[in-house]
């Protein structure tokens, strides 16, 4: 056998291996990168439950609004998420929710918003979306929005 | 057995090769160069969230800002010879080293990606393999006659583009069992992944309620993905079904930027699929192109 062909089987073989690794592990527990056991859209989730706490920004006279991830913590969803649930958790909501205010203060399209709060809620996500039915909502942190000084 | 190792081996033009080292290596750069803002943002990267995967897992505490950044822009910087097939056995390594460590970085804040797996295990292939023997910066000449030396590292990576695939197909039915196909469970992951997006003030898809709303289309859809996904080994098989299923799974990525707009920025630009093709045509055309006008008389006033 070739240099090139015992080169190539043994870089193959390990490679695939490496790939394939994952599969004898917990789908859910041992995801890895760049090694993955790949469970996205593989979890099955229970009449859609979701538990998520999110950031709103209220006002007097205008309907709330659900303060988009970049001006939370990341413009990746799911890093945003973990950051607030990491921040109530640890018991700095109310820091989190001052951080977000700062933020937010001072931007043209919040103007109309005086409050920010931290919100823990639990939606049946079907049920939300196709039909409108909103579950629960607590509260966890609330802090005034001020604007920015100029 | 003889077969197979033969079929492994069988020989392909330099080109395709090299055209997979600069398509990675432009990719790689443009989608680091995209991504600097939010490597800048230091919200992302708070030390609490810190959940180290893979190579970070050598990392006790977040790396320092100036060090993180410094990481992003060796990434970018390394990029850029490695597309041009600069001193390849050196920046090869290099600029895999360099991505992996990166990327691996950015998937350590609680929520893996999986996003950016093929990009960094195409690029580590690359990297070790003889990508840069044709269309390097500074080579004048002609390539190298087709050989086997080129053919095996792009037969590796469209394995590889399949093995992902079938793994999440498998994590599937391991998961929630054949019961998946009923597309109850992918219904559940549209509406909790739609929803999640409007409760953090992202942009959902808007679609999605229609599809809730059906569970056929749903059901449709489930056994769709598991086809796709259970069947991409098949791709390795015949061209004809590597093209068919490259048709299939990436439309099966448009769906999923329609039903949760998740943009996997890699299958979607058609370079996790790259390999099963001669991938060297565009690239010649482009570079045939390119010499015809760069040798055309000047125009005259």
């Amino acid at each position: 056998m070739s240099a090139t062909r015992i080169y190539g089987l043994t870089l193959s073989l390990l490679m695939l291996a490496m790939v394939a690794w994952p599969l004898g592990l917990d789908p859910l527990r041992d995801d890895s990168f760049p090694l993955s056991t790949y469970p996205m859209f593989a979890i099955p989730r229970k009449d859609a439950q979701l538990y998520l706490e999110y950031v709103v920004a209220t006002g007097p006279e205008v309907a709330r609004r659900h303060v988009p991830p970049e001006l939370v913590a990341s413009r990746e969803v799911m890093q945003a998420i973990t950051t607030v649930h990491a921040a109530v958790a640890r018991g700095d909501g109310p820091r989190l929710c001052r951080q977000v205010a700062a933020r937010l203060g001072g931007r043209a399209s919040y103007r109309r918003y005086d409050t920010v709060h931290i919100i823990a809620g639990n939606h049946r996500a079907i049920a939300y979306l196709v039909h409108g039915v909103h579950g629960t909502e607590r509260v966890v942190a609330s802090c005034p929005l001020r604007e920015a000084p100029r | 057995m003889r077969r197979l190792v033969d079929a492994w081996f069988a020989p392909a033009p330099a080109e395709r090769l090299a055209a997979m080292r600069i398509l990675v290596g432009v990719f790689a750069f443009v989608y680091l160069l995209i991504q600097v803002p939010l490597w800048l943002g230091d919200a992302q990267f708070t030390h609490h969230d810190f959940r180290p995967l893979g190579v970070a897992r050598a990392l006790t505490h977040p790396l320092a800002r100036w060090q993180r950044l410094a990481l992003l822009a060796s990434a970018i910087a390394l990029a850029i010879p490695f597309a041009l097939g600069v001193a390849h056995r050196v920046i090869g390594p290099l600029f895999a080293l360099t991505l992996t460590a990166a990327l691996t970085y950015r998937n350590s804040w609680g929520m893996p990606f999986h996003t950016e797996n093929l990009l960094v295990l195409h690029t580590i292939v690359l990297a070790m393999v003889p990508a840069a023997d044709a269309w390097r910066i500074g080579h004048r000449g002609a390539a190298p006659a087709a050989s086997e030396r080129y053919g095996w590292p792009l037969r590796l990576m469209a394995a590889i583009t399949v093995l992902t695939y079938l793994i999440a197909g498998l994590a599937k039915l391991r998961l929630g069992g054949w019961a998946w196909t009923d597309g109850e469970a992918l219904g559940e992951q549209i509406a909790v992944d739609n929803l999640r997006k409007h409760l953090m003030g992202a942009p959902m898809s808007p679609i999605a309620a229609t599809f809730l709303s059906h569970p056929w289309l749903l059901r449709g859809l489930a056994v769709l993905t598991l086809v796709i996904e259970l069947g991409a080994p098949l791709a390795l098989v015949h061209r004809r079904i590597a093209a068919a299923w490259a048709v299939a799974a990436w439309g099966f990525h448009l769906g999923v930027v329609a039903l949760m707009a998740i943009v996997f920025p890699y299958p979607l630009a058609g370079l996790a699929y790259a390999p099963l093709f001669a991938c060297e045509r565009p690239i010649r055309w482009a570079i045939t192109r390119w010499r015809r006008r760069g040798s055309a008389p000047p125009i005259q006033a």
